[in-house]
């Protein structure tokens, strides 16, 4: 009882009863969920530290987890439900609550769903947050029993997701890829912190990832600033922003066309470069079965893709088949790569052409093409070398290219989920050996291309489904790729919808734990689709800027209040990759909820049977949890969210295995075999480097969309990847002179960790989490110096202020903004003026966004002016 | 072509797990399903809608009737002609595959096999639940 204050030791002794447990849980400060256990006193949570029995975290806690401690006993936190008397509605305009009761706010809402979905169910539209996993099925559920096309994860779906989780589900089967920390000696990060900062499986990654380093792997960061990645590689490079396909595609050209080093039987056996392309850019298929066709080298014929063993397929070559000239796939991406000359990579990246090639040639002589490792007696491909990529590749208006270029280094090379190489967390498991559930893997479609084994939704990332006219408010139907959408939130979306002739519009917006109006982009944008809701209610632990927009508040309970039958959905979300442990650890209730908090997921369901769709809630819990037999939840019975896992449970792990086992031992796990980790060797499945449907899809989509007056320019729907530039490289207006970027800080998590008041002491010792990062000799050219007050613009007038902070670990175009800091909200006065709102520089409009997968581009050129001199320079 | 530094010891791992499969006559997937001895009889299906299709159907329940050899894939044809075309078209993408995002429970047993057989315990009517299930990113 080291850390138990004396007060409160005291006090137990007085009352003679000592209630003095370590509670195993799971984190919520970010979306990782690292495992933890919390250390309750007579009935206040006096610490949080890693749980060392899960795999999840690994026994590490980062200073945000320890930290979640002062989150909830934050004072500030909501404990009422409350209603505006306030009409007005707008940015900063004060609601001016009420508290209510429980039963006035729930009839409020129930009334108005009941009448809403009788009129048209499309009209609600869900927001939630990707910080907490566990808010992840409630609201699904939800939205499925009432019968919602729409909804969107804010600024969490939107930024990070799009183009890195659908590259890597097409390649990887996988949410997100990795290097395999165990075996990895030479790792290339595009934009990526994982490991470092943040991110999936994010303690048990900073494990590994350091342990990997301190064994001797080679770390190359390519960003343009060199913070957390970046500050313990082995090289940074810094890159122009939004460039990333650029120098990816250059490092292929000199892998393939100057050192002639890449994997040919993983070439031909685990991707479609064999696979025939005619000069449609199509594949060239069977007549009579559909199935793309290869040249048999050996028979010297065409044939089927499954009619003649991959090692006979060619790579190489111009065939004639029915009358048609056609080439294997590798043959245009050779070509094609010929296109990305080192010196034409340099000059869309700013890295010189030697650097470039020197990379490359390090990524492939560390590769050891050909070689394999015995691991537990199984005798695996061994390629030591990962290219990964994520949200500061991805979130530019070339998102999609940007990831698969980047991947495409993985591929060639064969280091594609084997030792050593690039991994996806988790793809292949044999299941949970006492019951044989959890079993899961990739499968082939008829093409023979990978399907995913898991995902985190009902439709996986491919195939690719056609495009249709949309019907979805974020027009998700005529972009396939898309997940979340810049049109939740655009200035033109309503334009948007009268050309598509929308029928409805949405008109009630359930707000469960989000922060829009700080997380999507530029606040008058976000303002401006909020406020054409009719009626607005949000569930938060916080008033935070867009809870202020709200009708009717519900003050949710936080995660030391809530217990859950999974930390993440799926359950691999957060456990590491590579080997290990399988591992599935609970969220529980560490402490009674405060006040009159109640858990979202019970208050769903309160709903639910108010509404009168109790069954069909239900069924869509029996359908998320894919809950079987006597597991399954009866249609009429109102369960607790508590009930609902303990079923989960049951029916994952067996009847002995429910909620109380979990509740007392945190978690379940057993260990990984190499065939699972390292599937992709066992498991027919191929991958597409050369993405045929997209000629199709492109067609389909103008077929929709040009009628409507909405250009949709092919370059990127092109079978191949290419660099694609960003809005912000096309802006040339003078004095625009910084590529402005945020980034993911390592003391906040996104905006949600901005109220807590250690991390906020923590982030002002901090250089660089609320000042603006500038090279320091650029800066000095401008006569700039740290601490002075500046002002930051983009090109269509929106502007954000803040300190300047000079550093030489920034590219001299660059401009670097951390978190998601700014807040205004008048309830979170921690959070309350600190840092800069770096979405204000975001604009939100189909020109800003992917033509493919509607990433909003999260770069800005930007003017910067002087407002105001340091008053301090020693201070900095 | 192909410089690699020493040997190549994996291509045979990598060949081995891409095995030739037939041909091109044969089929990639699911192995064909062993066909069960059948009653011809009709099978009666208390079929439940829930969430969207409810809605867009305009009720939750119908009784319906299928041949004693109905597969999954018969069953849901069914239900989207007794439903109207607006819920048959939520069942299938335009290349006429079944959506991956609907979930068909009989007698309480998820079928993503459309091959299956509709076999209702006790020779009873067979219930039937249908959901699609809504959700489109995460982060």
């Amino acid at each position: 009882m080291d850390d138990v204050p004396q007060n409160l030791t005291d006090a137990a002794e007085t009352s003679g009863e000592v209630d003095d447990k370590w509670i195993a849980s799971s984190c919520s400060l970010c979306y990782s969920s690292c495992s933890i256990k919390a250390h309750r006193v007579n009935g206040t949570v006096v610490k949080i530290e890693g749980n060392p029995e899960s795999a999840v975290g690994k026994g590490r806690l980062c200073g945000k987890g320890v930290a979640g401690i002062m989150s909830h006993y934050d004072p500030n936190r909501l404990n009422k439900p409350m209603k505006r008397t306030n009409p007005e509605k707008g940015k900063g305009i004060d609601p001016m609550w009420e508290e209510i009761s429980w039963d006035e706010a729930l009839d409020t809402v129930a009334e108005k769903l009941k009448a809403l979905r009788e009129d048209d169910p499309r009209k609600l539209f869900i927001m939630r947050t990707t910080t907490v996993m566990t808010q992840h099925i409630p609201p699904f559920a939800f939205m499925s029993a009432f019968g919602t096309p729409n909804a969107s994860a804010a600024g969490g779906g939107l930024h990070c997701g799009n183009g890195a989780h659908l590259i890597s589900g097409i390649m990887h089967s996988s949410w997100s890829i990795v290097p395999d920390f165990q075996y990895c000696n030479y790792a290339v990060y595009f934009g990526a912190s994982k490991g470092h900062a943040a991110g999936h499986a994010s303690c048990s990654n900073m494990t590994m990832a350091a342990d990997a380093r301190a064994r001797g792997m080679k770390m190359v960061v390519v960003d343009p600033f060199a913070n957390q990645a970046g500050a313990n590689s082995t090289e940074w490079v810094p890159i122009r922003v939004g460039t990333d396909a650029g120098l990816a595609l250059s490092m292929a050209n000199v892998l393939v066309n100057e050192l002639e080093m890449y994997d040919v039987p993983y070439l031909k056996a685990k991707t479609n470069m064999p696979y025939l392309i005619g000069d449609d850019t199509r594949y060239i298929r069977d007549s009579e079965t559909n199935k793309p066709m290869v040249w048999d080298s050996v028979a010297n014929e065409a044939c089927t893709f499954d009619a003649t063993d991959s090692a006979d397929m060619a790579l190489e070559g111009t065939y004639m088949v029915d009358g048609k000239q056609c080439r294997p796939g590798f043959v245009l991406m050779k070509e094609h790569l010929k296109t990305y000359s080192v010196e034409r990579g340099e000059e869309i990246t700013t890295i010189p052409a030697e650097n470039i090639r020197r990379i490359a040639t390090e990524f492939a002589e560390e590769a050891r093409i050909g070689s394999t490792i015995v691991i537990d007696g199984v005798t695996v491909p061994y390629r030591p070398v990962a290219a990964i990529a994520f949200r500061g590749s991805q979130g530019h208006k070339n998102s999609t290219y940007n990831m698969l270029s980047v991947d495409l280094l993985n591929h060639l090379v064969g280091a594609a989920d084997v030792a050593g190489g690039c991994l996806g967390f988790n793809p292949a498991c044999d299941g949970y050996p006492e019951t044989g559930r959890l079993k899961y893997t990739p499968h082939p479609d008829p093409d023979g291309l990978m399907i995913t084994g898991s995902w985190m939704g009902p439709h996986g990332p491919y195939p690719i489904n056609d495009p249709a006219p949309p019907e979805r408010v974020g027009l998700q139907n005529l972009f396939p790729m898309a997940m979340g959408s810049v049109f939740q939130a655009s200035t033109d979306q309503e334009e948007m919808w009268q050309k598509f002739d929308f029928d409805y519009r949405p008109e009630f917006l359930l707000n469960l734990g989000a922060n829009q109006i700080m997380s999507v982009g530029n606040s008058d944008a976000v303002e401006a689709s909020l406020k054409k809701f009719k009626f607005i209610v949000s569930f938060d632990i916080f008033a935070t800027e867009t809870t202020e927009f709200a009708d009717i508040v519900f003050p949710d309970c936080g995660y030391l209040e809530t217990t859950d039958s999974r930390s993440n959905f799926p359950f691999i979300f957060s456990l590491p990759a590579g080997l290990g442990d399988w591992c599935w650890p609970i969220r529980q209730e560490v402490v009674e909820p405060e006040g009159e908090r109640r858990l979202f997921a019970d208050v769903l369901q309160e709903l639910a049977d108010r509404i009168g769709i109790t069954p069909d809630l239900n069924a869509s819990y029996n359908a998320w949890f894919e809950l079987e037999g006597e597991n399954r939840l009866k249609l009429d019975r109102k369960y607790t969210f508590a009930e609902i896992g303990d079923h989960d449970l049951k029916d994952k792990f067996g009847p002995d295995k429910g909620l109380e086992y979990f509740k007392e031992h945190g978690l379940v796990k057993w260990p990984k075999k190499p065939n699972e980790v390292y599937w992709r060797a066992f498991t027919d499945v191929r991958v597409p480097l050369y993405w045929e449907w997209m000629t199709d899809t492109w067609e389909k989509t103008v077929a929709i969309a040009g009628p409507k007056g909405l250009d949709i320019p092919q370059e990127y729907y092109s079978p191949l990847p290419d660099w694609l530039p960003c809005p912000s490289h096309e802006c040339h207006h003078e004095n625009f002179d910084f590529y402005a970027f945020y980034y993911r800080d390592i003391v906040h998590t996104n905006s949600l960790t901005m109220e807590n008041a250690w991390l906020d002491e923590a982030a002002q010792l901090d250089p660089y989490s609320y000042n603006i990062a500038i090279n320091a000799g650029v800066g000095r050219e401008k006569g700039l110096q740290s601490g002075d007050l500046i002002s930051v613009e983009n090109e269509h007038g929106h502007k954000v202020e803040g300190r300047a902070r000079l550093t030489e670990t920034i590219h001299p175009e660059g401009l670097g903004i951390g978190a998601c800091a700014g807040h205004w909200a008048r309830r979170m006065p921690t959070a309350k003026g600190k840092g800069v709102f770096f979405n204000d520089l975001v604009e939100l409009d189909w020109e800003h966004s992917s033509p493919n997968n509607l990433t909003v581009d999260l770069c800005a050129k930007v003017k910067v002016t002087k407002l105001e001199a340091a008053q301090c320079d020693g201070a900095w | 072509m192909n410089k690699i530094l020493g040997p190549d010891e994996s291509a045979p791992i990598w060949y081995s797990a891409s095995s030739k499969r037939g041909g091109n006559t044969s089929k990639v997937g699911a192995p064909p399903m062993a066909e069960p001895e059948m009653d011809a009889a009709d099978i009666t299906l208390n079929v439940a809608l829930f969430g969207y299709l409810s809605t867009k159907a305009d009720k939750d329940r119908l009784t319906l009737n299928v041949p004693g050899n109905a597969k999954v894939r018969d069953v849901i044809e069914i239900i989207g002609d007794a439903c109207g075309p607006e819920i048959a078209a939520t069942f299938e993408n335009d290349s006429g595959e079944f959506i991956e995002c609907c979930r068909i429970f009989v007698e309480g047993v998820l079928l993503d096999d459309l091959d299956a057989m509709i076999s209702p315990n006790n020779n009873g009517p067979a219930d039937i639940e249908i959901i699609l299930l809504m959700a489109n990113e995460a982060g």
